[in-house]
């Protein structure tokens, strides 16, 4: 039987502006197993980034419970949280993130810190992440140096540096062009095809088309397929 | 293991010009504060210094009623009722070494066209023994010259340079307020003493002398003394102040004399650079914490634009404490950054501007050891508020805000 990575059961989430209260997710349930490529489509406003922030254990739900990897998560405190993020978690975002006057393998190395020391066996992993990546010439090169395509892939090592279970990915494809987006999906690809477990938030079908799985959320809800 | 430090405190040099601009308060501060901190050392030095050359043992009867001001003192107004009688009397007590009448006022010295204006001290030979001044060139009054009224004089490094250049002095005859003193000797540089008078621009001739034909008066200025033993001070002190009081007819309230002694005028001194010293650490220190407060308000302006760095590194797995240490550590790093600056700035100025005002040099250690430790203080001053704020800072920021 193939393990159940992310489980959540009846999770809702409401945001306070000013005095109304409006409540975002209504609900949720969702089962991803390990292995598994999924896109989460929805227009804007649905909800799909705050169940990510979520699954990503970035925010905490109001009420319903998530197990991730066997470990009910949801009643945890920050410090907890945070240590979970860093074993367990890889995150890609659309604006790509880097720490600006820091270079491609210092970037790479960011969530290692975290973790205490950096030794040299890290240094020499973070090059050869980069270099599996296609970016060997771009190292030493800051974040302003390179382009969009190139800054996400320094971004998807640095969220392998940790060796995750699970790969969250926001817009990954939102800030680059066409070809960028290829190579940045057929890079999500082999990565799921090596193992990783992939979540994915997108509105375009186009790259949603190379998930394993689709669902469709809307005013807090999925669609039924 | 230095990718680790530049990934925690990188950020830092990210804007050079803006750490610079944020650390001036800091610089300034901690430059003025070492700078008075090292004057403060030099002056205590000075001044023990000045009244080591002063003498402990040495005691001046001063006519007039003197107040002690500022280190210097000062004779209120001129009173005639100090004579030499009086000088004559005091070497009855027991237990005085050497005694001198003194009779000092200005003076026009003409040598070959060379005209200057100095301090003309009428003293007897005793004078130079008292105050322990060496003589360079020549030699000290001899007795039979005091009692003669002879016109002789003991030239003051200064005037002597003045007055012949590199040239043999001794036997020359020098016009003292148009009468002629044969020089006999040159004193040794002494610099300036206790009373805050320069000791190398003077000349020195016979009390007697001075009083009869260079000033024609019948009062001295001041009584010199020293004593054979320190111990006994107090109580020649006590003796003098009694026959004195006899002689001069004269109460204890409204008496006409003084008694100063190198303890007097250590103690004023002290005093005062003491007030001085903490009025100027304490602008110092304001200025340090105006200067924290300057790297508070760059480190919450950083924070604030570093909210996606701050982000990223929490969904990273970045605990608050992490966040909170980095950016304190981030303040710390730029105060002492600036407190560095400051510090080698008032170093040079030290050691420019001591000697320049005629201050003992020494180094500042035990300054520099203070500036450093409290730059770091207000370094941490300064974070809290910035890295308090950027711990508030949470992840959910990264993803748009869309629901």
């Amino acid at each position: 039987m193939v393990k159940k990575l992310v489980v959540l059961k009846n999770i809702t989430k409401s945001y306070k502006t000013g005095k109304m209260s409006y409540q975002v997710l209504k609900g949720i349930n969702l089962e991803v197993e390990e292995g598994d490529f999924l896109a989460i489509m929805g227009a804007s406003g649905s909800g799909k980034s705050t169940l990510l922030n979520i699954i990503g254990l970035l925010d905490k739900p109001d009420s319903g419970t998530y197990i991730l990897d066997g470990q009910e998560v949801s009643k945890l405190n920050k410090r907890e949280l945070a240590y979970l993020r860093n074993r367990k978690i890889g995150f890609v975002f659309q604006a790509f993130y880097l720490v600006p006057w820091a270079t491609a393998v210092e970037n790479v190395l960011l969530p290692l810190l975290y973790r205490g020391n950096i030794n040299k066996e890290d240094e020499k992993k973070a090059v050869e992440l980069l270099k599996r990546l296609g970016l060997e010439k771009r190292i030493n090169a800051k974040p302003n140096e390179l382009s969009g395509g190139e800054q996400q892939r320094v971004a998807i090592a640095r969220a392998l540096i940790t060796n995750p279970k699970l790969l969250l990915a926001d817009e990954p494809t939102g800030n680059l062009d066409s070809k960028s987006s290829q190579e940045v999906m057929s890079i999500f690809k082999e990565l799921n095809e090596n193992g990783i477990t992939i979540i994915m938030v997108t509105h375009d079908p186009e790259i949603a088309d190379f998930a394993k799985k689709v669902k469709i959320i809307k005013d807090g809800t999925f669609i039924k397929e | 293991m230095f990718i680790k430090y530049k990934l925690l405190w990188g950020g830092v040099f990210h804007k050079k010009l803006r750490l610079f601009l944020s650390v001036i308060g800091i610089i300034i501060g901690v430059a003025s504060l070492l700078l008075m901190n090292s004057f403060g050392e030099s002056a205590k030095i000075k001044t023990l210094k000045e009244i080591e050359t002063f003498g402990p043992e040495v005691m001046i009867v001063v006519a007039g009623s003197v107040r002690v001001h500022g280190g210097r003192a000062i004779q209120t107004e001129i009173t005639t009722t100090l004579k030499p009688a009086d000088a004559e009397a005091l070497r009855k007590i027991k237990g005085i070494k050497y005694l001198s009448p003194v009779f000092n006022g200005e003076g026009i010295v003409r040598y070959l066209g060379n005209n200057l204006t100095t301090i003309i001290n009428g003293v007897n030979e005793e004078y130079l023994l008292l105050r322990k001044f060496p003589i360079l060139e020549g030699r000290n009054f001899l007795k039979d010259e005091i009692l003669g009224y002879k016109k002789v004089a003991i030239l003051g490094y200064k005037v002597k340079r003045e007055l012949f250049g590199n040239k043999d002095p001794i036997g020359k005859i020098i016009l003292i307020n148009k009468l002629p003193f044969r020089v006999i000797g040159v004193l040794s540089p002494i610099g300036i003493d206790a009373s805050n008078a320069d000791q190398d621009d003077q000349i020195l001739i016979p009390w007697s002398v001075a009083i009869s034909a260079v000033y024609n008066v019948d009062y001295i200025r001041s009584i010199y003394l020293s004593v054979e033993n320190l111990e006994e001070m107090h109580l020649i002190e006590k003796q003098i102040n009694g026959i004195l009081l006899k002689r001069h007819k004269v109460s204890e309230k409204n008496k006409d004399f003084e008694i100063v002694k190198a303890e007097d005028i250590l103690q004023v001194k002290t005093q005062t650079t003491k007030l001085f010293s903490t009025l100027v650490k304490s602008i110092s220190i304001l200025c340090l914490l105006v200067g924290a407060l300057g790297v508070t308000a760059i480190m919450t302006l950083s924070v604030n634009e570093r909210k996606k760095e701050i982000g990223i590194r929490k969904a990273l797995g970045a605990e608050d404490r992490n966040i909170l240490f980095q950016f304190l550590a981030e303040s710390v790093f730029i105060t002492l950054f600036g407190g560095a600056i400051g510090i080698l700035i008032g170093v040079a100025g030290s050691l420019i501007f001591l000697p320049l005002f005629n201050y003992p040099l020494v180094f500042p250690w035990i300054p520099i050891f203070t500036s450093a430790l409290l730059t770091i203080f207000s370094g941490i001053i300064a974070g809290i508020y910035p890295a308090y704020k950027a711990t508030r800072i949470e992840s959910i920021i990264l993803l748009k805000q869309d629901f």
